[in-house]
Parts: structure tokens; sequence; C-alpha cells
């Protein structure tokens, strides 16, 4: 009982230390204007205050029922009703600082980073989502960004039909019918391995970029774009973008905890035993074309929703999202970070997503060549062949090789 | 408890079973003897429901068997540990134990791996380690104890004794008669006739995809033909 009260009090303790600097920016930064004053401004602050209080009232009733009971009954009527937040609960101890660290960022990055920090945040969601496929399950999807762009396209045909759509409303069936859209592309697939497969995934999704560039339902190689209603409301006191933001960065956690809860559970553990030997895991009970169906179809329901998100945060959408260079920096994310490996594939994302946007900003790139991102492909090529040859596994490798090089030692 | 009546099966268009028939009853040890290429994996992963019977039928507890794929036939409880082993190199071999529990609820682990570290002590030192970076001995070990885990009504067994030492042989043979005296019937699919008739009730002679003799494993192991053609001796 005790010590659980002292984590919790040393939890709290440590989390107001952390965010105490973000306060104190927060309370010298004019929103208005974008400088820094020189003054305190109160009124910003106090906003600036009651949001730090929800965040620190959400933190310490996760980090309160974390340290209360380790292991959850989830059984109990009253716990039932909460099953759903599970995932939340469950996670190691610094998550909720992460978390507060993380979603707090909205208040003191600039409007430039901010926009990174979305698009950072839907490249993590894409690495994750196709890391289900290819890392756990090992079926190589090459056209991954068609489920991306179906998202996308989705929520903003249906805004047109529906006015007034919103994103909290949308969002289910995005992820629904683009699990609907994956398990069916999925069913013809299974018959096939390895590279047939990534073929047809090509395949299909050249397709769908012709298609979706071509129809005028779909704005044909115009595109689509949001009409103002359906876009994101910001929260009272923050600009859109923060909002978006936040938005984004709640999408990457909640998704980020569901694929860690199911790659522990005998869900992943029988995407892992396909991967590994898909005839050892059919005689060990495994229904082998039931979970690569549906590591199909929870992967494409991410990238859908991904694709959503992108549309609120660029609020356009137009074919090349779906172009074969986009599945191509996925992979390449994953494969860099590690297939399989969750954090490894998250860090492959910030890695090739903010490293291009760095360069393309320096001076000194700038001076050597002005067009440089049109060698973005090319370096990709370079680094993933470097990868293969240096560190087949992937930065962080998923936690097997370091099992086998600690066994070495 | 398991009958195979005049099974034939085979691969596409070659017929490799010849109309099987073999019987095995509650708490018994029977081995499938043969030579190389006579058809035993065909029977067992055909009782596996991985090869399907193009005629024939299989009972189980007096009903017929209908599965079309092997988790089916888990399902009903019978396991088959595979030619070859097949263990997962890349995971634990606390991740494969788990797979091989993969059908029951989380919360009968504990009591699954109690009982099958007991079997196999060894496997609890190397839970944390890499099926892959076992000795083929362990290997094996690993492959039977994940069949374990499932629980299962009746184990079926391809070749455990292939590529090991004969004093390995010997230990997993003794491992093999522990778990049926527990009462798990075993269908021992084995080359190596001698040991397998010394642990068996009942023998099968397999050749060129149809049963040649059937008797007890005494008789099997008295008869001139089973010591000319499977024992080595003249
Ligand atoms: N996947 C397969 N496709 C076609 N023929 C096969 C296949 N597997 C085995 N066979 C053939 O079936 C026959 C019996 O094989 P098998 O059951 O493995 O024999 P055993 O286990 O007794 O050595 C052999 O002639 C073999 O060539
Ligand atoms: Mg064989």
């Amino acid at each position: 009982m005790f010590t659980r009260l002292r984590n919790y009090i040393l939890g709290f303790l440590g989390l107001a230390f952390i965010t105490f600097p973000f306060l104190w920016l927060s309370l010298k930064y004019n929103y208005a204007t974008g400088n820094v004053a020189t003054v305190l401004n109160w009124a910003h602050g106090v906003k600036f205050f009651s949001n730090l209080t929800v965040a620190f009232a959400i933190v310490a009733i996760l980090m309160a029922l974390h340290y209360s009971n380790k292991k959850w009954n989830w059984s109990h009527p009253i716990l039932l009703t909460l099953r759903p937040l599970a995932p939340l609960v469950e996670q190691p101890w610094w998550t909720p600082f992460l978390m507060v660290v993380v979603l707090s960022a909205a208040f003191y990055l600039d409007h430039k980073s901010l926009g990174l920090g979305c698009m950072l945040g839907i490249y993590m969601i894409l690495a994750l989502g196709l890391n289900i496929t290819i890392g756990f399950t090992g079926l190589l999807v090459l056209g991954y960004a068609a489920f991306y762009a179906f998202g996308a396209y989705l929520f903003a045909l249906a805004q047109q039909y529906i006015p007034g759509l919103q994103w909290w409303v949308a969002f289910p069936f995005i992820f629904v019918l683009g699990s609907a859209l994956g398990w069916v592309i999925g069913l013809p697939c299974l018959r096939l391995r390895g590279d047939y497969l990534a073929i047809v995934t090509l395949g299909f999704a050249e397709s769908f970029k012709e298609l979706i560039g071509n129809l005028n339902l779909t704005g044909s190689d115009i595109g689509l774009s949001l009409s103002a209603r359906s876009m994101v409301k910001a929260i009272p006191g923050l600009t859109v973008l923060q909002t978006t933001y936040i938005i984004v960065t709640v999408f990457l956690f909640v998704i980020l905890f569901a694929i860690r809860r199911l790659y522990l559970s005998p869900i992943g553990r029988a995407w892992v035993a396909i991967r590994e030997d898909e005839v050892a895991a059919n005689s060990m009970g495994i229904d082998v074309v039931r979970m690569k169906l549906l590591a199909f179809a929870i992967s494409a329901g991410i990238g859908a929703v991904a694709g959503m998100l992108f549309i609120l945060y660029s609020s356009y959408i137009n074919p090349a999202t779906a172009a074969f260079e986009q599945s191509v920096i996925i992979l390449a994310m994953v494969v860099l970070g590690g297939l399989g490996s969750i954090y490894g594939v998250m860090l492959g994302a910030a890695l090739l997503y903010l490293i291009p946007e760095f360069l393309r900003d320096s001076q000194l790139i700038q001076d050597f060549s002005p067009n440089f991102s049109d060698y973005r492909l090319l370096i990709f090529g370079a680094i993933m062949v470097a990868m293969m040859l240096l560190r087949p596994q992937g930065l962080l490798g998923s936690h097997r090789h370091k099992h086998e090089i600690k066994r070495d030692t | 408890m398991l009958r195979l009546s005049n099974i034939h099966a085979g691969y596409g268009y070659s017929e490799v079973l010849k109309g099987i028939n073999l019987e095995l009853n509650a708490r018994e040890i029977v081995t499938l003897l043969g030579a190389n290429g006579a058809g035993k994996t065909t029977t067992l992963l055909t009782i596996a429901g991985v090869v399907q019977p193009q005629s024939g039928k299989i009972f189980w507890n007096n009903a017929p068997l209908i599965a079309s794929s092997p988790d089916e036939v888990l399902s009903h409880g019978i396991c088959l540990s595979p030619e070859g082993r097949h263990i997962f190199p890349r995971l634990t071999v606390l991740e494969n134990l788990l797979i091989g529990a993969y059908r029951m609820p989380s919360s009968h682990h504990q009591t699954k791996l109690d009982r099958v570290y007991n079997y196999f002590p060894l496997l609890a030192e190397r839970k944390n380690q890499l099926g892959g970076t076992l000795s083929g001995g362990e290997q094996q070990m690993l492959a039977i104890a994940r069949a374990l885990m499932s629980e299962p009504k009746l184990l079926l067994l391809d070749e455990p004794s292939l590529g090991l030492a004969p004093q390995i042989v010997a230990r997993i043979f003794e491992i093999i008669k522990a778990i049926n005296r527990e009462g798990i019937p075993i269908l021992l699919v084995e080359q190596n006739a001698r040991e397998a008739l010394r642990i068996a009730n009942r023998g099968y002679v397999l050749v060129t995809g149809q049963i040649v003799l059937s008797d007890t494993a005494e008789n099997l192991l008295a008869s001139d033909e089973v010591r000319r053609a499977y024992l080595g001796e003249s």
C-alpha cells in the first residue's frame, strides 16, 4: 500500500518536473504573434495551465490505475465497461510521461515543426501498420500506399455526400472499410508467397492509383479537397494545427498500444509462428488463412486511418498519395528500423521522414543542388542496399536478434 | 479410439497410400514401421488433416473425423509432431511452447508449462534461449513438448529419433513411454524399429503404401521377417 502511494507521489513529482519547462515556455510564448515575450503573459499562462491540468489529471489517473493494481482483473463488472482502455493502463510506467511530453509539444513547437510533427505521426502510423504484414506475419506487401489513399479518398468523398461529416464520426467506418478492402485484396493473395504476393499487391496499388486518377468521381488527376465544415475544429485556445497535431498523436499512441498488445497476445504469436514456419504453425492449431487475412485487414485498416489523418492535416488529396514511391518509402522505413520491431519501425519512420526534410532546408545542400529532393529515392535505395549488407535485421532489429547476440558473448 | 478404414491418399494424382487399415486403442503406443518412402509420413499427415484422403474413412471415438485442415483436427485433440521437428528456430523455447498452447486460454498456460517442464527439465533452464540454438536432441524434446502443450488426446510422432545419437534416442523414448503412462495414446512412426517395438504395445509394418504385417510388439520383435528387414539381422 505504502509503496503504491510512494510511487504515485514520485510519479506526480516527476511529471511536474518534466512538464515545468513547457509550462514556463508557454508563459512566455505569444501565440498570436509567434514572438517570445519578455514579460509573462498571464492570460496565455492561465489558459495553458488549465490545459495542462487536464493533462495532469489524465496522467495521474492513468498512473494511479497502473500502480494500484499490477495485474488487472478485467472481468470485474465495473472494469468490464472500461475494457477497451486496457491497453492504455497496461503499458510500461514511463508511458504517461512520454505521452505528456509528446502531447505538450503542441504548445511549444512552431508552426513548421508542428506540420512536420503531424506528418511524422502519420508516417509512424503507416510504418506500424505495414509492420503487421511484413514484419510480424512475413507477408511482403508492396502496395501499402493504396490503403492510405483509400482512407483519405473515402473521407473526402463521404464528406461530399454527408455535408459536415466529422472525422470522429467517420474514423471507425474508415477503419472497418479499409480492413474490409484489405481482407478482399488478401483473399486471392493467400495462395501466393514472397515475390508473387509483392507483385500482386503492387499491381493492385497501381490499378487503384490509375482508377482514382481517372474517375470523375474522385476528381481525376486533380484530386479532392476537404470542405471547411469537415476540417478539424480547433480546441478552444488552440490553433487548428495544434489540434490536428494532438489528434494525430493520440491516434499514434492508441494504435501503438493496440499493436503492442496484439503482438504479445496469442494473435501476435500466431503471426510470428506463420512467418517462421507455416507448416508447423498450421499443425499447432493456427488457422493460417484466417490469421493472414486478419493481418492483412488490420494493417489495411490502420493504413486507411492514416489516410484520413493525412487529409485532415493537408485538407487536400490527389492520386500521388497512392504512388509507388509512397509504398516504397513506407517499406523502407520498416526495413530500416527493423522488420517486426515496433519501436524500430517508428525510429525508421522518424529517420527517413525527418532527414530528407532537414536536408531540403539546409543551405549547403541548396547550393550543391537546388532540386536535391529529386534524389530522395536514389538515396533511399543506397541506404537499403547498405542496410542489407551491414545490418540486415534493421537498426533496432527485433528482440530475437538480441538473444542471438547475447548468447554469443 | 482411432480407426483408419481403407484409406487411399497421396499427392496430386499419385497414390501413396493404397488402402490402409489401422487401429489404435486408448492408452496404447502403436508404432508404424517401414522403409524410407513406404508412406509412414503420409499416413500421419492424412490423420492430421494436412493430406486429404482420396477415399476411405477415419474414425475418431467411433465418429467419422471430418476435418479439412490441421487446425480442425487439432481441435479434436489430435496433435502431430512433424517429421524434421519443425520447431520455430527464431522464437524462444518459451514462445515455442506457448504457440503449442495456442488454443488454450492463457490462464491455463502456467499449469501446462509446469507439466511439460516436469518431463523436460532442460527446457525450463533454456526457456529464454532461441529454439534454433538448441542441440538436435533438445529440439526434438521441444517439438514433443510443444505438442504436449495443446493437451492432446492423441499424439502423432513422426520419427522422433531422426538423426540423433543413440543415448539421446533412449532418453527420448523413455519420455515417450512416460507420457503414455499418463494416459495419452501415441502413434509412433519410426525407422528405428528395435527401440520403437521395445516401448510399443502393437506395431504395423508398411511396405509401399500397404500394411503387410500387424501384430503385438513382442511378436513383431520375434518375427523373422521383421528381424531381417528392419532390425538388420540375418
Ligand atoms: N509432397 C509430396 N508430393 C509428392 N510426393 C510425395 C510428397 N511427399 C512424399 N511423397 C512421396 O510419397 C511417398 C511416401 O512418402 P512418405 O510418406 O514421406 O514416406 P516415409 O515417411 O515412409 O519415408 C514417397 O514415394 C514420396 O516420394
Ligand atoms: Mg517420413
